[in-house]
């Protein structure tokens, strides 16, 4: 029966693997970009398929106007600011 | 009465003491044309686990080469060796059914993250980019296959590059 290796070590980034292997800065830096073209592409196609994408994740965050805060278990004061709270706010002032 | 004998005077004797890097992966796979594919497979699934594949390919041929294969097997924290070429009694062995698809999965078997651990998908995509770039690696170095030291760093560093990028954190 095998036996899996478990690996904690530090994951190798380019620059590392490069140094390791001796290879030039310059040829580093062109790799790194080869691969940059490459594998942007392939997120933008992971991302059209699955229809949503790190920018888009952060817009639905509920916008300031809307969040609701309730206070702590002490029932003090209840802070509620929405916007339509707002809006009927202004109509009975 | 024998003496006993000081820490630093067994170093002394056992050589001088190597430094292990723990993200080097010693590969031991056939060099020819039929095990291309699985030559890229080996050098993306072992990039995808953040490691830095190390071959013989790296010496060049001299007196000392056998010397340094030793060295380089010395300081490589792990070592994967294919042995489809070879037949095998052992029981402990990860059978990758000659495929790129099988490398992947019996690297996966082999080695556990705790941390970034990449899916058969994500090697396959660094497999993916290794593909795309291979012909013009090639070209670069003026060499006919991969087996040649210029194209295996050249492709260590790409795929490596690669899984920074693909490889979730």
């Amino acid at each position: 029966m095998t036996q899996a290796i478990r690996v904690d070590s530090p994951f190798a980034t380019p620059y590392r693997t490069a140094k390791v292997l001796g290879v030039s800065k310059s040829r580093t830096k062109e790799l790194i970009e080869l691969a940059g073209r490459f594998t942007d592409r392939l997120l933008e196609h992971k991302e059209a398929r699955t229809g949503q994408s790190a920018v888009n994740g952060h817009a639905r965050r509920k916008s300031a106007a809307s969040v609701r805060r309730k206070s702590s278990v002490d029932g003090g004061t209840k802070i509620s600011i929405t916007k339509a709270s707002a809006k009927r706010a202004k109509a009975t002032g | 009465m024998a003496a006993r004998k000081s820490p630093s005077q067994k170093q002394a004797l056992r050589g001088p003491k190597r430094r292990v890097e723990r993200d080097a992966v010693f590969l031991n796979v056939p060099y020819d044309q039929r095990f291309e594919n699985l030559f890229l497979a080996y050098i993306a699934g072992v990039s995808a686990f953040g490691f830095a594949p190390r071959a013989t390919l790296e010496i060049p041929f001299s007196q000392r080469r056998l010397e340094r294969i030793v060295s380089l097997i010395g300081i490589s924290q792990y070592s994967v060796h294919d042995m489809s070429r070879v037949q095998l009694d052992s029981a402990d062995v990860y059978i990758h059914d000659g495929t790129v698809r099988g490398v992947f999965r019996e690297l996966c078997n082999a080695f556990v993250r705790t941390r970034r651990q990449p899916s058969v998908v994500q090697m396959m995509q660094i497999y993916r980019v290794l593909r795309s770039n291979f012909a013009a690696i090639l070209r670069k170095a003026g060499a006919r296959d991969p087996f040649n030291a210029r194209v295996f760093l050249d492709l260590s560093v790409l795929a490596s590059a690669a899984a920074d990028k693909l490889v979730n954190p």
